[in-house]
């Protein structure tokens, strides 16, 4: 079956990026095609890598290797990042890249399940 | 109008956050790819609906933005009665045409549509 993701907080707001990550690879790692993860709203944050304490688990990092290992678009919205002041030219360096919410409804047309992770 | 119908789900207060801009957003994306699109408020989400609710406490109105969905072949804007009784809003003064679901028909409402995406 095929999935996309759309996560709707930055990782220290609870647990829904966290989730949304354990569940990209539980999804994997059943056999589940990923077309897209999207980050919208405070999510756009994933355009930046910000810093991660020790005792918290490197998201930025984490969905850069499932990025690169299955090939996976990992996006987030440059509409959602200006608002919030971050730049969306993809010079900031984190795990995704700047996408649009066109290139969102391209996925959900491609896509047989959709899965919103937000607190 | 191709593709799955997306409902797209808003249950934040419309004053607290950007999120209702946000699902405004997701809902006007879709109908520009020429989905179909509904949107349905749940808890705090129908206070978008509740008259005068904007200038009161001088914000921006998010009704326009709403009240364009509609022009653009918005399927359904639905709330729930009870989160409308809930929160003290009468049906005959809603800021904007909506199907009045009851809470028992949710899972049947939600069903009917190809992907929902929750703000």
């Amino acid at each position: 079956m095929v999935f996309s993701l759309i996560v709707l907080n930055a990782p220290w707001q609870g647990q829904a990026a966290q989730s949304a990550y354990r569940c990209a690879q539980a999804l994997l790692a059943a056999g589940h095609a990923l077309r897209q993860v999207f980050f919208y709203g405070d999510g756009a944050l994933a355009l930046v890598p910000g810093v991660t304490a020790a005792d918290q688990p490197d998201l930025d990092r984490a969905w850069r290797e499932l990025a690169t290992r299955h090939g996976i678009p990992i996006l987030a919205c440059t509409t959602a990042a200006e608002r919030r002041g971050i730049p969306v030219d993809g010079s900031a360096g984190g795990a995704a890249r700047p996408g649009t919410l066109g290139q969102l409804m391209l996925a959900l047309g491609d896509s047989e399940r959709v899965l919103t992770f937000a607190d | 109008m191709a593709g799955p119908h997306l409902l797209v789900v808003l249950r934040a207060d419309p004053a607290a956050s950007p999120r209702a801009v946000e699902a405004r957003d997701v809902a006007l994306a879709a109908l520009a790819f020429e989905q179909r699109a509904s949107l349905l408020l749940l808890g705090d989400g129908v206070g978008l609906l509740r008259p005068g609710q904007a200038s009161a406490i001088g914000a921006e109105d998010p009704l326009p933005g709403f009240r364009a969905l509609l022009h653009h072949g918005l399927e359904r804007l639905a709330v729930v009665a009870e989160d409308l009784a809930e929160r003290g809003i009468e049906r005959a003064d809603l800021a904007l045409p909506a199907v009045v679901l009851e809470r028992a028909g949710l899972a049947r409402f939600l069903a009917s549509h190809d992907h929902c995406v929750g703000f």
